[in-house]
C-alpha cells in the first residue's frame, strides 16, 4: 500500500459516506457539520488505534500486525460509538455517526496507514494519520457542499443528483493519486 | 514526546467534536420547543370562517380534531383546494378531494341585511359566529362586512328573510358600477291624461 492507493481510497470512503445520508432537507442542513464531525470521529479513531498500538508495543503484545490492526481499529470504533451514545444519542443521531459507519471508516481509513512503508516511523506514522483525516474531513466536506453547487451548473439531465457526484470523484481521485504517486 | 503529541492532538479532536454535538444539540432544542401545538398549527390553515360546514362547531374543534387524527383533511369547502394540499402537506398525507357529502364550493360573499324589512330580532346576531352583525332589540340591524366570513350561518334564523349574500368585492378589479334601476309604474290606460 502506498500513498497513490491511499488518498483514491480516502475519496472513495468519502463518497460511500456523503451517498448514505438521508435525502431529506434536515439532512441537507446539517450536511456540513454532518462532515466536520465525522471527519473528527475518524481523526479520534485513528490516533486511539495508533496509540493503542503503540502502547501494545511496550507491553509486549506479540500478534500478527494485520489481526492486531483490526483488532484495535474495531475496538476504537467501537468504543468511540458506545461512548457517543451514551454522551450525546440524539446529537448523533441527527449527524449520522451510526456506529456502522464509524467501523468502516475506522477500518478502511486505519488499516492501510500500518501498512504504509513511509509512514514506518512514530512521529511520520502520526502526521501520515493527522493529513489524512484532515484530507478525509475536506473530502467529506466537499461532497456535503456539492450537490448544492452542482445544482447552479448547467449539467446535462442525465448528470443531474447524485450521478454528477461520480464524476467529481473520479476527478478528485484522479488528482489525488497523482500527488499520492509524488508522495511515494 | 510522539505520545504527549498524540496524546494532545487526540484531546483536540475529542474537544472540537464535543463542541459540534453540543452546537447540533442547541440548534434542535429550540426547533422543537419553538414549534406551536399540532393543533395550532392546523387552525392557522383554517380559512377561520367558523361556517361549521366540516361538522364541527368551528375551525378550532375541526382543528382538534384533525390533530387527534378522527377525522379527514378534506371537509373545508371555504378553505378550497389549496386549503387541503396546505394541510396534507402539514400532517404529512395524501392529498384528498372533496368529500362526496361535502357541501359545494362557493366564492367568498358576505352578508347584507335589507334595512327596510329587518324587524330587529336579534336572532342572526345570536346566530354570528363572529360577531359581525351589530344591532339591538327592535332596532336595525347591521353586517360589518370587514367581519363577515360569508358562512351563511344567520340566513336561516332570520324569520322574515331580510338577508342576503353579496359576493366579497375587495379588490378594485372586481368592482362594477351597479345597473340603473328604474322603477316602473303600472299605469290604467283611463287614468292616463
Amino acid at each position: 500500500m502506498n500513498f497513490g492507493l491511499y488518498l483514491p481510497l480516502l475519496v472513495g470512503l468519502a463518497l460511500c459516506n456523503h451517498c448514505r445520508r438521508p435525502a431529506d432537507s434536515q439532512a441537507a442542513a446539517q450536511a456540513l457539520p454532518a462532515a466536520i464531525a465525522m471527519g473528527l470521529a475518524t481523526a479520534i479513531m485513528l490516533l486511539l488505534g495508533g496509540g493503542l498500538l503503540a502502547l501494545a508495543g511496550s507491553l509486549g503484545i506479540v500478534l500478527p500486525l494485520a489481526l492486531l490492526a483490526v483488532m484495535l481499529q474495531t475496538g476504537s470504533a467501537l468504543l468511540l460509538a458506545s461512548a457517543l451514545q451514551r454522551l450525546a444519542a440524539g446529537p448523533t443521531m441527527q449527524l449520522g455517526l451510526h456506529w456502522t459507519r464509524l467501523l468502516l471508516n475506522s477500518l478502511a481509513a486505519g488499516l492501510p496507514l500500518y501498512y504504509l512503508p513511509s509512514a514506518s516511523g512514530p512521529l511520520t506514522s502520526l502526521f501520515a494519520c493527522v493529513l489524512s483525516t484532515a484530507l478525509f474531513t475536506l473530502l467529506l466536506a466537499q461532497f456535503a457542499t456539492l450537490p448544492a453547487r452542482l445544482q447552479r451548473c448547467a449539467l446535462p439531465a442525465w448528470l443531474h443528483g447524485q450521478r454528477a457526484l461520480l464524476p467529481c470523484a473520479l476527478i478528485i481521485a484522479l488528482a489525488l493519486h497523482s500527488l499520492g504517486a509524488r508522495l511515494s | 514526546m510522539t505520545l504527549v503529541l498524540r496524546l494532545l492532538l487526540l484531546w483536540l479532536a475529542i474537544w472540537l467534536l464535543g463542541k459540534i454535538l453540543r452546537s447540533s444539540a442547541l440548534k434542535l432544542r429550540p426547533a422543537a420547543a419553538s414549534l406551536p401545538p399540532l393543533a395550532e398549527r392546523i387552525d392557522a390553515l383554517l380559512p377561520q370562517t367558523q361556517c361549521g360546514q366540516c361538522g364541527h362547531a368551528g375551525c378550532q374543534p375541526y382543528a382538534q380534531a384533525l390533530a387527534r387524527g378522527e377525522d379527514s383533511i378534506n371537509r373545508c369547502p371555504p378553505g378550497g383546494e389549496d386549503g387541503i394540499r396546505k394541510l396534507a402537506a402539514l400532517l404529512h398525507t395524501d392529498y384528498l378531494p372533496f368529500a362526496a357529502d361535502a357541501p359545494p364550493q362557493k366564492p367568498k360573499a358576505v352578508a347584507l341585511i335589507d334595512e327596510a324589512t329587518c324587524i330587529g330580532c336579534t336572532l342572526c346576531i345570536q346566530a354570528c359566529p363572529v360577531d359581525a352583525i351589530l344591532g339591538s332589540a327592535k332596532q336595525m340591524h347591521t353586517v360589518l362586512a370587514d367581519e363577515c366570513t360569508g358562512c351563511e350561518l344567520c340566513l336561516a334564523p332570520c324569520p322574515v328573510d331580510c338577508i342576503s349574500m353579496r359576493p366579497a368585492t375587495s379588490l378594485p378589479a372586481d368592482w362594477r358600477w351597479g345597473y340603473p334601476v328604474i322603477a316602473i309604474k303600472a299605469v290604467k290606460p283611463g287614468t292616463a291624461a
